[in-house]
Formats: structure tokens, C-alpha cells, sequence
């Protein structure tokens, strides 16, 4: 027989109280895994929502002399009519080491143009990119689909008094107006879309583009890394990353984190409290108990071994109870939170459930184990 | 010199603002292999005098030498380790512990040792076979009887081999036939040489030890020595290997 020999029975013994312990302790880890996976997941869903929905990296020639807002953000340094970007530049971008973190790519060529006496900035774009990349987009008539369809912006439209279906004649070629804009309120209201390939061919330009948008899904990407490898590809390029959008997706993140952290902390706290309540009744009780094992020759480390064994014995198995229950729980909330999957239950959560058990388990066992190794042996004479 | 050698113990128990003397220098020497009772009226002093002997409450002043230790001058591991070595405790309510099985109290005091498990079996089968519970290794405490929880007990107390065994009221919950069986184990025990220290109410005990001693008040009034029983050859040279141990050690 060994030390721990008596822990073990010890615990078969009391099973009731045993088997409570180990669900108390293991709902606080499950909750913890599973706020933990359900944070991860509400995380990474609302962050590739967010991703999706505009860029979020802005590349323009590296000449700065005019400044353009941009999405409500001054984005200094466009040069209209600029060469240094091209067609050959998308690859690049597509080539880098984070390419799974890309996407959309949206090619952009801008240039000033006489239209029905106006001057207006006419956009050439590819129509599915910016489409997918302003999910927000609305239009009347219907989308551009033939390579002399036009879309405008509302407050263009409205300038140049144009309705779906009209003619208009750009730089000496024919267009049509497909569709047009609802008010964005943003600098779109004031463009009028053509074809990227329309508007290069039209305005003389090649293949050269004056702008480049990217949407990079960044849950797990560091977004300067994205931006660091775009700006080695293209070397002639100034590569932003549009800090705004960044930065509240990173606080809304942040507020879910902390929500979840602040949560599992108050579990962990009541769960350390309740073992430390159920440890020290347990001593009580078991006075007489460890008096004999004194009086037999323990010396106090033993008495420590037996109690801390026990611990560590109830921690292992809320461990494994506790992870599958967070499993469980996480996937059954799954259709409440609006979540079609649930992140982070790898070997790290693994780790981190039974740390946690085992933490909070032996810590909470530490004083109780210690007042009762140092317990005299005459509580087991007190008969007498 | 004697096995045990006990000078000026005293000691004072004191609650709130009343002081009560368990012990008044009491001083006195057991040989080896001596068997002696312990008698006096409730509150006479003789548990604390017993409790004090075996290492597990220390006086106020005075001293306990067992085997030539100073048993209190050892720190508190080492006192520990003196108590599994040196004595075996037989209680009045027997004290067994309720979870473990008639083997595993057996083995209780063996459990901190690196022992082998098979030796500890071994060991722990030949002394319930001479206890007469070796059929019933298996079964929990609360299924014996009171005698057989004594045994038990008794087992238990012998199962590091000690020199010296401490037992307070033994028979105080057992009948009186049940009572008689288990002195005469004890009987038998100090035949093959163990050192027995005995606190007990029943006068009619006396007559199996080899000395009597009457506690009233924190003092002996009494010492009626009527042997020094002869050692055996095989005992005395175990006796002497395992002072040699605590000499060295």
C-alpha cells in the first residue's frame, strides 16, 4: 500500500460528495471552454464578416500630388493619370506569402472626363470585385453586364440628369446607363463606374491602374505582415492598411474577449471557492482520520500527499468531464448565437481546460491540505 | 538502562483561566519486555502520561528516553518516524480507518515506506493469521465485530515489529469474553517480547501484567513490580540491530 492508495479510497468512499466536486468543477471548465469556443467563433465569424465587407488595404502609386477621401478617410497621395501601378500588379498581390488571407482584389482607374459638359471622375472597375468588395451596394435598373454599361453614382446621376436606360457619351464613346446608384454617402455618389478594360481602353491608359483596394481576411493574420509583403512585391506602390476599419473590429473583438474573460474568471473564482468550502468541511470531518495516520508514524508531507492526491485526482477528471461538457455546450448554443461553426478546440484548449482544472483544483485544496497536515495526533485520542 | 526512561514529566492543560496539572514530575523506567498497567481514576493523568510516552503530545518539562532517544529532542519528522519504528497504539475505539479494508489498516503504518508491496503483503498475512483474521483481510471495519476491529488494531500496532506497544483501554469496548481473548493476545505478546504499556480500569487485568502502576492526581502512588521477564535470545539481538540503526542513522 501507498500513500496515494488511501486518497483513492478515500474518494471511492465518499462518492456522492466526490462526483459533486467533479461537477462542480467541471462546469466551471466547461463553461470556460465553451465561452471560450463560442468567443473564438463569434470572433472569427464576425471578423470575416468585416473583412468581407470593404477593404481594408489600400494600394497607391508611391507620386503624391493630389489627395483623394476615401471611404471617409483621407487617403493622401494619388496621382491621376499615374502609370506605376498595372494589371500585372494583381498577380503580384495574389502571390504573396499570406495569399489565403486575400479575399478580394479590386483594380480601380480614375480619370477626369468631360461628360455632357460636366467635369466628372469616371471610375473604371471590375464590376463583380466591387460588387463583391461593397456588399452595400444598391442600384436601380439593373447591374452592368455588356462592356459599354455604365453605373452612377446618385449625386452624378443626378448632376447630369441620367436614368437607366439613358445614352452618354464619354471621351467620344457611346455608354449606356444600366443602373444607378442609391445614395452610399460616400465618394461614390459622385463617380461614374465603367468597365476597368472600358475605361483603360477609352482614356488611353494601357494596362495602367490608379488604384488598388484590397479585402484581406485578417482573423488570424497580423495586418502589417499583409501589408509588409504587398509592399516588397510591389516596390513602386505606397500599401495602406485603413487603420479605422481595423481598429473597430479590433474593439469589438477586444470587448468579446474581455466579456469572456471577465465571465470564466467569476466561474473560476465561485468554482476555487465552493472546493475550498468542500476541503475544509472535509478535514473537519476527517480529523480523527488523519490524527491515526499521524499517530502511526505520517509525517506531515504525507498527510499533505494523501489530501493534495485526492485534489488532484478530482481536477483530472473535471479536466476530461469539464471539456466535454464545454464541447457539448458550445455546439448546442451553436444555432442560438448564429454561429455555423465553432473555433478552438484544439490540443491548446485541451491543455488549457485541464491547467485550469488543476489550477484551481490543487490551489484551492493547498490551505485545507496544509491546516490538516498540520493537525496533532492527539485528535485521534480525543476519545480517551 | 532502562527501554524507556521517563524523568520530571509534567505537564498543564489550560483553559480560559483555569489550569489543570495532568502531570506532576512524574518520573519512572520500564525495562524491556516488561508488561505493565496503568490505573488510576478518570482524570488521574494516566492517557496524558501514555500520550506523552509515545511521542504524540509533548510535556511541559521533563524528558522521555526511549532506546536511548531523547524523543523529544527530535524534530517533528523525526518523531514520526520514532513512532512507526518504535511503537504501535491499540485505542479504546479501536480507530481504524472506516474506508480501508482489515489488510489496508493492517498496512496503514507501512504505507509512508518504500516497502515492496508483495513484502508488506507478506508481512501483513503472517500477523493476521496470528490475530486469527486472515479469512476476513478483505472485509471493512464495519463489518467485524468489536473484538475483531481490536485485533485488527492489534495488527496493525504490530506490523512495523515495534518495541514498545501503547494501549489505552483496550477491552473498554469489548465484553467481557471478548475482553479476556484479547488479553491474552496481548499475554502472548509480551511472552515473545514486545514491551507493553497499558492504561486500564479492569483491576483484574493486573494479574496478566508484570508490573502495576496507580495514577491519582498526575502522580504515581503505586508501583507494584512483580518480574523482570527473561528475553529471548532471538529477540534481544533484533532489539539490538534496530538500536543500531537509530544510532547510526
Amino acid at each position: 500500500m501507498r500513500v496515494y492508495h488511501i486518497g483513492l479510497k478515500n474518494l471511492k468512499r465518499r462518492r456522492v460528495r466526490t462526483a459533486l466536486t467533479i461537477l462542480g468543477l467541471a462546469l466551471a471548465v466547461a463553461i470556460e471552454v465553451a465561452l471560450t469556443g463560442i468567443t473564438k467563433s463569434l470572433e472569427y465569424d464576425f471578423s470575416r464578416k468585416l473583412d468581407e465587407y470593404g477593404a481594408n488595404i489600400l494600394i497607391l502609386p508611391k507620386s503624391d500630388d493630389l489627395s483623394l477621401d476615401y471611404g471617409g478617410l483621407s487617403v493622401a497621395g494619388v496621382t491621376f493619370g499615374s502609370e506605376k501601378l498595372g494589371m500585372s500588379d494583381l498577380a503580384k498581390i495574389k502571390a504573396i506569402k499570406n495569399s489565403e488571407n486575400i479575399a478580394t482584389v479590386v483594380p480601380q482607374l480614375f480619370h477626369a472626363a468631360d461628360v455632357n459638359g460636366r467635369n466628372v471622375i469616371v471610375s473604371g472597375v471590375d464590376f463583380n470585385s466591387e460588387f463583391r468588395l461593397k456588399r452595400w451596394w444598391r442600384s436601380s435598373g439593373s447591374r452592368p453586364d455588356e462592356p459599354d454599361d455604365i453605373l452612377a453614382g446618385s449625386a452624378a446621376a443626378q448632376a447630369l440628369n441620367l436614368k437607366p436606360g439613358d445614352d452618354l457619351e464619354i471621351a467620344k464613346h457611346h455608354f449606356r446607363v444600366a443602373g444607378i446608384l442609391t445614395e452610399t454617402g460616400s465618394q461614390d455618389d459622385k463617380l461614374i463606374f465603367i468597365s476597368l478594360p472600358a475605361a483603360q481602353k477609352v482614356f488611353d491608359k494601357g494596362e495602367a491602374l490608379s488604384m488598388i483596394e484590397v479585402s484581406a481576411l485578417c482573423y488570424n493574420c497580423p495586418i502589417d505582415s499583409i501589408v509588409a509583403q504587398i509592399g516588397e512585391k510591389l516596390p513602386n506602390a505606397q500599401v495602406m492598411a485603413l487603420r479605422q476599419t481595423i481598429e473597430t473590429k479590433m474593439d469589438v473583438m477586444h470587448r468579446i474577449r474581455h466579456f469572456s474573460i471577465i465571465l470564466s474568471v467569476a466561474v473560476v473564482l465561485f468554482a476555487a471557492l465552493m472546493i475550498f468550502v468542500n476541503m475544509m468541511s472535509s478535514i473537519t470531518e476527517r480529523e480523527k482520520e488523519i490524527g491515526i495516520f499521524r499517530a502511526v508514524g505520517f509525517k506531515r508531507k504525507h498527510v499533505l500527499a494523501v489530501l493534495l492526491f485526492e485534489s488532484l485526482i478530482v481536477s483530472l477528471s473535471a479536466g476530461i468531464v469539464g471539456y466535454l461538457f464545454g464541447i457539448s455546450g458550445a455546439y448546442l448554443a451553436r444555432p442560438l448565437m448564429g454561429l455555423h461553426g465553432i473555433q478552438g478546440f484544439g490540443i491548446d484548449t485541451i491543455l488549457t481546460a485541464f491547467a485550469l482544472s488543476i489550477f484551481v483544483g490543487v490551489s484551492a485544496a493547498i490551505y485545507p491540505a496544509y491546516k490538516a497536515a498540520r493537525l496533532e495526533p492527539t485528535v485521534a485520542l480525543r476519545s480517551l | 538502562m532502562s527501554l524507556i526512561e521517563i524523568e520530571n514529566l509534567s505537564k498543564v492543560y489550560t483553559i480560559g483561566d483555569t489550569s489543570t496539572h495532568a502531570l506532576r514530575a512524574v518520573s519512572l523506567q520500564i525495562d524491556d519486555g516488561e508488561f505493565v498497567t496503568v490505573m488510576g481514576p478518570s482524570g488521574s493523568g494516566k492517557s496524558t502520561f501514555l500520550t506523552i510516552v509515545g511521542g504524540l503530545s509533548a510535556p511541559m518539562s521533563g524528558r522521555v528516553v526511549i532506546d536511548e532517544i531523547d524523543i523529544y529532542s527530535l524534530r517533528r519528522d523525526g518523531l514520526s518516524d520514532l513512532r512507526r519504528e518504535y511503537i504501535g497504539f491499540v485505542f479504546q475505539s479501536f480507530n481504524l480507518v472506516p474506508y480501508l479494508n482489515v489488510l489496508e489498516n493492517v498496512l496503514l503504518p507501512l504505507a509512508p515506506t518504500g516497502m515492496q508491496a508483495k513484502k508488506q503483503t507478506a508481512v501483513a498475512g503472517d500477523i493476521l493469521t496470528e490475530v486469527g483474521l486472515y479469512e476476513k483481510a478483505k472485509h471493512l471495519p464495519g463489518e467485524l465485530s468489536g473484538g475483531e476491529q481490536q485485533r485488527v488494531a492489534i495488527a496493525r500496532a504490530l506490523i512495523n515489529d515495534p518495541l514498545i506497544i501503547l494501549a489505552d483501554e483496550p477491552t473498554g469496548n469489548l465484553d467481557t469474553a471478548t475482553s479476556e481473548s484479547i488479553m491474552q493476545l496481548f499475554k502472548l505478546l509480551n511472552e515473545r517480547g514486545k514491551t507493553i504499556l497499558m492504561v486500564t480500569h479492569n483491576p483484574g487485568y493486573r494479574s496478566y501484567s508484570t508490573r502495576a502502576i496507580d495514577f491519582r492526581d498526575g502522580t504515581i502512588v503505586g508501583d507494584d513490580m512483580k518480574y523482570i521477564p527473561q528475553m529471548s535470545a532471538d529477540y534481544r539481538e533484533g532489539r539490538e540491530f534496530q538500536q543500531n540503526i537509530w544510532t547510526h542513522d
